[in-house]
């Protein structure tokens, strides 16, 4: 039809909380970005909570991945970036009668009153 | 034992009544009947799109403004159950057309996707209006039911709004809305008429006067932004606030009631 | 834009190829084929972009559109029993989850419409072709659902039969596909409470509710065996197998479904409308067989009881309402 907009493809990322980044969780028609975003929110959020709520028009989006393996090839050893790269700290602590720290236990630490 | 809560219990968010507290506010309860039927009436019409509307996306998006407002619905019958009332189950189930105080305006059969639009747009107007004057209100339970629905509202007035812009913009689409606001005007008179059977001291401290002009500046101003014309309000009609109704709501709780009235005293 | 896959694998780079190339282009398409059977056998997982042979991609997009229509078209039986719905708190629950299920056939949706696109399909023709025919949708969406039982045995039943074929389907090599499905799966579970909520309700209530149950169970219970489909592995299931879209056959589905319900209708107190029905010594269950060729020719003309009614439901929804979607900007 003369002079229509056909309804776009929009990805929709959503925000559980303010400490959670946008996930994505689908897409959706609309006519526009602004009903895009109305509808989005009962098309994905009928149950899950959020704090906010992105559209973003396909046509937007760059990507890599899927066959394109070698984009996120590792194939060296990189251990040393690693906590479990440094096991042996443990053992070693237990040799001067003490023990390695976890960063569980510093933020408990820090978090107690 | 403890009892587990069923999502399918009748009345599951409030306790029993209390017969000392809610006799001071018993005087709403004419009130709370338009507030409760308006909802009831509105969310059954808009249940009806189902499968219906104009994309998938709008179906599922339609239909969860259906399910508010008859959550909001409950939520009133179960207040008025709370003042002595029977049971949201059976003010529902159980009541003829007479009995109904909802406008005749959200009894209408449904109509196209454009009156659909209007109607709710409309309503929602006029109930965002009303819910900012209740929200004064001294009874607090009512007041604290009416944040939680203005804060869904909201949603409601956003999503019609849009449609409105759109359906707007020319075309079809804009004859059927020009239409649509014009079989809307004719049936809008009662949605601001408060029921006859209010005691003077509610309504007097409701000011309802303020709020109707409100109201109507509101609309006007949308008719005027979306080129739609002005105004036309009706004369005061028949009104379903005094359970005046047209042959749509005889013919909706023909269908609300069917099941139900099969068996009655049982449960489903 | 950034396209990083045509320079290193030509997958986006394909088009623009001169004829003297043709015999190289066939050789390479027999590598990508060899490329992809080994992801496939290796557990890769495929996304929309990826390449694919075309075969593949029809599978795909004949089961995928199939599914997301029948959701679709799944709405109507039990739509009808919204405004009927004998409490506030029913009305409330089949109101949510009727939108559920459309809400499932928009996810599928999408879906078929990322495979649709190389060849020339979108949303307005997925849809169109549930009034001309060219998409089926599942036999039990065909049928009448007379009475409010019938909505408790829907979502009973009717589900529980959706939620194994479903989560049969889980771990296959889509992605996008078997992604949408666990979201489909976490939500049938509210379904699955929703419809033995309702059946329950009937089967403690009064002796007419009860005879409502068991007239309802009668009605489904040949729908219900068909819905998996034949027993014999047809060649698309086993192209679907070969692919790693399923892994399971009809039969081996339709088993579970017996092992898990039929224990449950008989504690309920109903009795299945099939007096052969039994479970022999190795544990496999033997049924009267549903009426093969009734149920197919229900799905392949659309001439169930309740077929030309629904589809044109949704084609006033789609058609009829096209001026809404269509507005000039």
């Amino acid at each position: 039809m003369e002079g229509v907009k056909e309804y776009g493809a929009y990805e929709v990322f959503v925000q559980r909380t303010h400490q959670d980044a946008h996930v994505h969780v689908g897409s959706l028609l609309a006519s526009d970005v602004s009903m895009a975003i109305l509808l989005a929110r009962e098309n994905f959020l009928r149950r899950d909570e959020a704090v906010s709520l992105w559209v973003v028009p396909r046509t937007a989006v760059a990507s890599v991945g899927g066959e394109d393996v070698d984009f996120f090839a590792r194939e060296f050893d990189r251990s040393y970036r690693e906590v479990s790269g440094y096991a042996d700290n443990a053992l070693r602590w237990k040799e001067f009668k003490s023990r390695a720290l976890s960063l569980d236990e510093v933020i408990e630490d820090v978090r107690k009153p | 034992m403890t009892k587990h809560r069923s999502a399918i219990e009748d009345a599951p968010n409030q306790k029993a009544p209390d017969a000392s507290v809610a006799d001071a506010y018993r005087e709403y309860i004419p009130l709370l009947y338009t507030l409760a039927d308006d909802e009831l009436v509105a969310g059954h019409r808009a249940s009806e799109w189902l499968g219906l509307a104009p994309s998938v996306e709008e179906d599922i998006a339609f239909a969860s403004l259906a399910q508010d407002e008859i959550g909001h619905a409950r939520f009133y019958y179960e207040l008025l159950h709370h003042l002595g009332e029977p049971t949201p189950d059976h003010l529902v189930y159980r009541r003829q057309a007479t009995h109904w105080r909802n406008s005749r305006l959200l009894e209408r059969a449904r109509g196209d996707f454009a009156e659909a639009v209007v109607r709710q747009w409309m309503y929602d107007t006029w109930d965002a209006v009303r819910l900012e004057v209740l929200i004064q209100c001294p009874f607090p339970a009512l007041a604290d039911g009416v944040r939680k629905m203005q804060r869904e509202e909201y949603y409601h007035l956003i999503h019609m709004d849009a449609w409105l812009a759109r359906l707007s913009s020319g075309g079809e689409a804009k004859d059927r809305l020009v239409r649509a606001v014009e079989a809307v005007f004719a049936e809008a008179a009662d949605l601001s008429v408060l029921p006859q059977e209010l005691s003077s001291s509610v309504s007097g401290s409701l000011n309802w006067e303020q709020a109707e002009l409100v109201f109507h500046q509101r609309i006007e101003q949308a008719l005027h932004r979306y080129g739609l014309g002005n105004a036309r309000w009706s004369l005061p009609g028949p009104s379903g606030r005094s359970g005046d109704h047209s042959a749509s709501l005889t013919e909706l709780l023909g269908t609300l009631q069917e099941v139900s009235s099969t068996e009655e005293g049982v449960r489903w | 834009m950034m396209d990083l896959k045509s320079n290193r694998t030509g997958v986006r780079g394909a088009h623009g190829q001169s004829a003297d190339v043709d015999s190289q282009v066939e050789t390479k398409e027999a590598e990508q084929m060899e490329a992809f059977m080994r992801r496939i056998e290796a557990g890769d997982k495929i996304e929309s972009t990826d390449w694919m042979p075309l075969e593949y991609r029809l599978l795909l997009l004949r089961l995928i559109h199939m599914h997301g229509i029948s959701e679709i078209m799944g709405a109507y039986p039990e739509k009808e029993w919204v405004p009927k719905a004998p409490t506030l708190a029913r009305k409330l629950s089949l109101l949510a989850k009727v939108q559920d299920e459309v809400g499932h056939g928009q996810l599928l949706l999408r879906v078929a419409e990322d495979l649709a696109e190389p060849i020339g399909g979108n949303r307005d023709s997925l849809m169109t072709d549930v009034f001309t025919g060219k998409v089926k949708f599942h036999n039990v969406f065909h049928m009448d659902a007379p009475t409010w039982a019938d909505a408790g045995i829907i979502g009973w039943l009717v589900d529980g039969a959706a939620i194994i074929t479903q989560t049969a389907l889980l771990d296959g090599s889509y992605a996008p596909y078997t992604r949408v499905l666990r979201r489909v799966c976490a939500e049938e579970s509210f379904h699955m409470q929703h419809g033995e909520s309702i059946i329950l309700t009937l089967a403690e209530g009064t002796k007419t509710q009860r005879q409502m149950l068991q007239d309802a169970l009668n009605r489904w219970w040949p729908s219900l065996l068909f819905f998996f489909g034949p027993k014999e592995i047809s060649s698309p299931v086993e192209k679907m197998m070969k692919y790693k879209i399923r892994q399971r056959t009809n039969e081996e589905l339709r088993q579970k479904f017996l092992n898990r319900y039929v224990p449950r209708i008989h504690a309920v107190g109903l009795t299945i409308p099939d007096s052969s029905l039994h479970r022999d010594a190795d544990g496999l269950w033997h049924y009267q067989e549903p009426d093969w060729e009734y149920f197919s020719m229900m799905v392949r003309e659309n001439v169930g009881p309740k077929s030309a009614e629904r589809i044109h439901l949704r084609q006033a929804a789609h058609e009829g309402q096209a001026w809404a979607r269509q507005v000039a900007l």
